[in-house]
């Protein structure tokens, strides 16, 4: 549940407090008003003070912008009444117009959140005000508040239509739905705009889309529309306010974050316990399981869903007193599973929940009084949301900890504390002018009426992300959805929509029907359904993992482990497992680089720890961490013990000058360059050298967040001079970017853009589109338009989806030119450094070939990592 | 000719490099699964995709020039969707025209020729369900398979293989499955995205199949060569009733 708070009147966590009438009575509230009050509708007034003893603080920051009607970013941690401090206005206008009995049978204010969940939350928490506000209404000049998800039941929308709400809760993808729909084309009279969790939308294209949703809705209503978007982390401010308002103004509102969110890092007693790489939480596992024991309820994030699966197993292991009450929770096990976690968490009922990304957004749980973070995050932002899910508030601060699984981690995880400390958060990265969203929406409007085209091209330009969209990109989507395109030219072959005269409209009523069956941005991997024996569904693994497994093998989905009985064509059939070893099921889904904010930080502790090893060795790099970096001693030890071993093949590498490693091995030849920049840059940076090196692929390029090397045959040694020659500013994007157009690599990521861009749709009149079905193959057809019509919008979407989203092309090319121009330090190796032995055995051929990768791992991290022991300090 | 244009599969045999199977004794040419008026179809659907034939037509002309056959064979599927649109309907009748002035061009029906009778009945060519010459007896596929000592000509499965490229990406090759009793030719037209053999196929192969080690030939276009290693096809089990 969402709580719409105010100040707490007691000291209880206020989280969890319900609104409903019998809801604790009031108490010495009056005279505690803010001058702002005044402006809200008496009725509304008096249930807030009968309530809350006095507006919060980011109540009373966001107020006076929302009460003026003006558009307003509120930024503020979960628990902190912002929520309530964006419907308050809304609430008092609608009871405004009530009274006066001018409210029209139309919408008049829309709220939008990314989970269907969280809408539902929101509708239990308004019934309160609103009953206090309808109660002194006659029936019929009562406000009217309805829910609109995928899941509401036809009979629901069509009575929608006749009886319209009055506020709406909804998402973007029925938003846009509505937007398109003749029913509600004169009941489209919104004047307020709600966006919960703003954030989660800005780096997708769903915000894109919800974009131009609202410069839909602002055109439909004649008049200025005003945005409210609200946040816990959402940085920069200003990206985020062009996204909510386009170039309109906006104010913030906000918390410092710094108040509000405390992290702490936690780390094995002995040093030796964490290994020198890999991801394994098994050996923190013991930490972890300690500290579920000793709260009440935890939740534990981790970063990728296999972890959430392992280490869900091992506190089953650990704790079996508790096994029933430990689960595992993300987006491939079972929705209705999930729900009931959920529920359990809400109720206070689990002793622990493992989670990846899934339980991240939303609402926070007020049972639970502990989150964990295991390895250290990606992200700064992420962190500070993964915080916000404990409904423990002490002076209204989340606190939680980070667990590191490797020594590097160790690093990262300190970083991560330092950003959240000093308020520095990640910057979202907002794409600009996606095509593909531009051809669904584009189609979305073609449906809700006919459109003159600079009309329509204005409506896109004022939304944040398509301010400076090009004429020629706009009028190249008209044409493909017109279904002409160079390839046998002309207009008007099965094109989805008609333009004639400068206006556009949609070609028939079976486009209609299908675009309403692929609205969204959100594109599916084809999974395989696994039902336990007896029918009932566990969740979902990729067809990939499922092809790897022997039937008889077993694995463990949502916290069971399973044994793999038959597979079927869409569905695996599993009975539980016994004593069987256990795999952990692999998901398709690429990691998250780790942000630049976060790469910046990380590098000041190295730089730190470098300055100090010279001038005092290990004793000065202790005090450095204890009291600069405010590292407990456990963190301490662990760094002091990675960083003696570092020592003793190299310095600790830092931006500048950058250092390189030269390791021979038996045939091949390894440059390794450290640079702390993210996965995607180091893709970028890597990939360019290679094909500059070796355009005939003699080269071979590895690369993760820390830096990457490049692998060729031992007797190809280059001259330095060439090797930085790989990294020159001229023409380094055009390099890029032919490596891009000219492979294939791209035809995997070229689906979900043709799905959204209406090319694919995935269901049609005809039904679902089956992956079996004779259809259309995304790399097939990936091929084919880049051998006929490479200039299609949605091929140059693919490319700048996959330059700037995933390979961070613009930044990758100011790391180039600086790599370029920096002096380098080069030291020749037997093997690689222990800050260089992440990378390396992650790509080491027996780790790859491995059956347990893991286990393999661990054995040769660790020997590689022993061998750099200093003799004259005794290990701990 | 190139070195690896085509290849002697049986004396006489000879697979070509676009996936076509051409019978010297017969002079006669095999085509399976062309898919013709494949993009049309797609939009027809409801998909957007580009209206391209994807050269296959130009594929046609190039084999026909190539081995001047005197009989042309469809092995089904010539068509990909029945009721044809006014662009689709003029790019086949020009092509089998002009397949039909070259060469005796005979379409034996596949599960999507079910309309291709009425739609280009019209034109000179014959429709049948089976071709046959002494050596061989070739059938589309889909329906029950008939008993014979001949080598059994097919398509209908459209089988490919799976290779890593280089790039980290999985390339696609269609291949001739070739075994002691039966031959599957790839699929003539570029889209069809083709039966990755390292899955299991259906039960029912076993018939044609089980029992051996057969020979991949993958073919590119420009190239056909033998797959170094023989393979021993997986077969599914016929499933327990379904959840």
């Amino acid at each position: 549940m969402k709580p719409l708070s105010g100040k707490p009147l007691s000291r209880k966590p206020l989280s969890r407090k319900p609104l409903s009438g019998e809801g604790s009575p009031p108490q010495q509230a009056r005279g505690a008003t803010a001058p702002t009050t005044v402006a809200l509708h008496p009725a509304l007034n008096h249930w807030f003070q009968q309530r809350f003893p006095a507006f919060s603080e980011i109540q009373q920051r966001a107020l006076p912008h929302t009460l003026a009607g003006e558009n307003v970013l509120i930024l503020a941690p979960t628990g902190s009444g912002k929520t309530l401090a964006a419907f308050l206005s809304v609430l008092s206008a609608l009871a405004t117009e009530a009274d006066a009995g001018t409210l029209p049978n139309a919408l008049r204010a829309v709220y939008v959140s990314p989970l269907k969940a969280l809408g539902n939350d929101i509708r239990r928490n308004l019934e309160a005000p609103l009953e206090a506000l309808n109660s002194a209404l006659p029936a019929l000049r009562r406000i009217r508040m309805e829910v609109r998800t995928g899941d509401t039941p036809l009979q629901a929308r069509q009575q929608q239509q006749k009886s319209r709400p009055h506020l709406l809760i909804t998402t973007p993808e029925s938003l846009a739905s509505l937007l398109s729909q003749r029913g509600f084309q004169e009941g489209l009279r919104v004047c307020t705009v709600i966006v919960d969790e703003i954030h989660a939308f800005a780096e997708g294209k769903r915000g894109s889309m919800l974009a131009l949703s609202l410069e839909r809705l602002e055109l439909r209503a004649g008049q200025p529309l005003q945005r409210i978007g609200l946040s816990a982390t959402a940085w920069p401010e200003q990206e985020v306010a062009r996204l909510l308002c386009g170039a309109r103004p906006c104010a913030i509102a906000s918390i410092d974050i710094r108040r509000s969110h405390r992290l702490a890092v936690l780390a094995p007693e002995n040093p030796r316990t964490l290994p020198p790489a890999g991801h394994n939480p098994y050996r923190v596992a013991h930490l972890v399981a300690d500290r579920v024991r000793a709260a009440n309820s935890t939740l534990v994030f981790t970063i990728t869903r296999s972890n959430a699966e392992r280490i869900g197993l091992a506190l089953q292991l650990l704790l079996p007193q508790h096994e029933n009450d430990i689960a595992v929770h993300h987006s491939s096990v079972d929705l209705a599973h999930r729900l009931d976690i959920e529920q359990r968490l809400s109720t206070n009922q689990m002793k622990a929940v493992a989670a990846s990304a899934s339980l991240e957004l939303g609402v926070d749980f007020s049972g639970v009084d502990q989150v964990l973070l295991i390895g250290a995050p990606h992200g700064i932002s992420s962190a500070m949301q993964r915080l916000g899910r404990s409904g423990h508030r002490v002076d209204g601060v989340a606190a939680g900890a980070i667990i590191p699984t490797s020594l590097p981690d160790l690093l990262q995880c300190l970083a991560v504390q330092r950003a959240a400390r000093e308020g520095r958060m990640d910057a979202l990265r907002i794409p600009s002018n996606p095509l593909d969203v531009l051809a669904q929406v584009l189609l979305g409007m073609s449906i809700e009426r006919e459109w003159d085209i600079a009309e329509a091209l204005a409506l896109v330009r004022r939304a944040g992300p398509y301010l400076h969209l090009p004429e020629s990109d706009f009028q190249a989507v008209l044409e493909y959805l017109a279904g002409g395109g160079r390839v046998l030219g002309g207009y008007g072959t099965y094109g989805k929509i008609i333009v004639e005269n400068g206006r556009f409209r949609v070609a028939s009523r079976t486009v209609a029907r299908t675009y309403y069956m692929n609205i969204g941005t959100i594109s599916d991997e084809y999974m395989i359904r696994v039902m336990l024996r007896g029918a009932k569904k566990l969740g979902e693994v990729s067809e990939g993992f499922v092809g790897s497994l022997q039937p008889g093998e077993a694995f463990v989905l949502g916290g069971q482990a399973v044994r793999l009985k038959q597979l079927h064509q869409n569905v695996a059939i599993v009975e539980k497992a016994r004593g069987e070893r256990i795999r952990a099921p692999r998901w398709v889904g690429s990691k998250l680089p780790l942000s630049i904010r976060l790469a910046n930080e990380e590098l000041a502790l190295r730089r730190d720890l470098r300055q100090s090893w010279e001038r005092g060795g290990s004793d000065a790099c202790a005090h450095l961490l204890a009291s600069r970096w405010e590292a407990p001693p456990a963190v301490v030890q662990g760094i002091l013990h990675f960083v003696a071993h570092q020592m003793q093949a190299a310095p600790i590498p830092v931006d500048d000058p950058i250092q390189v490693e030269v390791i021979s091995q038996q045939r091949s030849l390894l440059y390794f360059f450290h640079i702390v920049a993210g996965r995607a840059v180091n893709h970028s940076l890597a990939w360019v050298a290679a094909r500059r090196l070796g355009a005939d692929g003699s080269v071979v390029a590895n690369f993760d967040d820390h830096g990457f090397y490049l692998q060729m045959d031992g007797k190809r040694r280059f001259p330095m001079d060439e090797l930085r020659a790989a990294f020159a500013p001229d023409g380094w994007l055009e390099t890029l970017r032919d490596a891009i157009a000219s492979s294939e690599a791209l035809g995997r990521d070229f689906r979900p853009i043709a799905e959204v861009g209406q090319l694919l749709p995935k269901q049609t009149t005809r039904g679902r589109t089956s992956p079996k079905a004779a259809t259309w193959n995304g790399a097939l057809l990936y091929s084919t338009l880049l051998k006929y019509e490479p200039e299609h919008p949605l091929m140059r979407e693919t490319v700048r989806t996959f330059l700037e989203d995933k390979m961070m092309a613009t930044v990758a090319q100011q790391e180039a030119a600086r790599v370029y121009a920096c002096r380098w330090e080069i030291y020749n190796l037997p093997r690689p450094s222990p800050f260089a032995l992440p990378l390396y055995v992650a790509f080491n051929p027996e780790v790859l070939m491995a059956q347990d990768r893991e286990k393999a791992l661990d054995e040769i991290v660790a020997n590689l990592f022993d061998e750099w022991a200093d003799p004259g300090i005794p290990l701990a | 000719m190139t070195h690896h244009s085509y290849l002697e599969l049986r004396p006489g045999i000879l697979a070509d490099c676009t996936g076509a199977v051409y019978l010297e004794d017969s002079r006669a040419l095999l085509i399976a699964d062309a898919h013709l008026g494949y993009a049309w179809a797609q939009r027809r659907r409801g998909e957007l995709g580009p209206l391209t034939d994807g050269g296959i037509f130009a594929r046609l002309d190039a084999a026909l020039q190539r081995w001047k056959p005197h009989q042309l064979v469809f092995l089904g599927d010539v068509v990909h969707l029945g009721r044809p649109a006014p662009e689709e309907r003029k790019a086949i009748e020009q092509a089998l025209s002009r397949a039909a002035s070259q060469a005796q061009v005979t379409v034996v029906l596949g599960n999507h020729d079910r309309r291709f009778a009425r739609d280009f009945g019209h034109l000179p060519v014959s429709v049948a369900l089976q071709w046959e010459d002494p050596r061989v007896l070739a059938i589309h596929g889909d329906r029950a398979w008939p008993d014979t000592p001949r080598w059994l000509l097919m398509g209908h499965l459209h089988p490919a293989i799976r290779m890593p490229d280089g790039a980290g990406v999985m390339q696609r090759l269609p291949v001739f499955l070739i075994g002691n009793r039966a031959l599957v030719l790839p699929a003539f037209s570029p889209f069809a995205a083709g039966f990755n053999l390292a899955k299991p196929l259906s039960a029912e192969w076993r018939l044609l199949f089980g029992g051996e080690s057969v020979e991949l030939a993958a073919v590119t276009g420009t190239q056909v060569r033998k797959l170094p290693r023989l393979v021993t096809l997986r077969f599914a089990t016929p499933s327990a009733a379904a959840p």
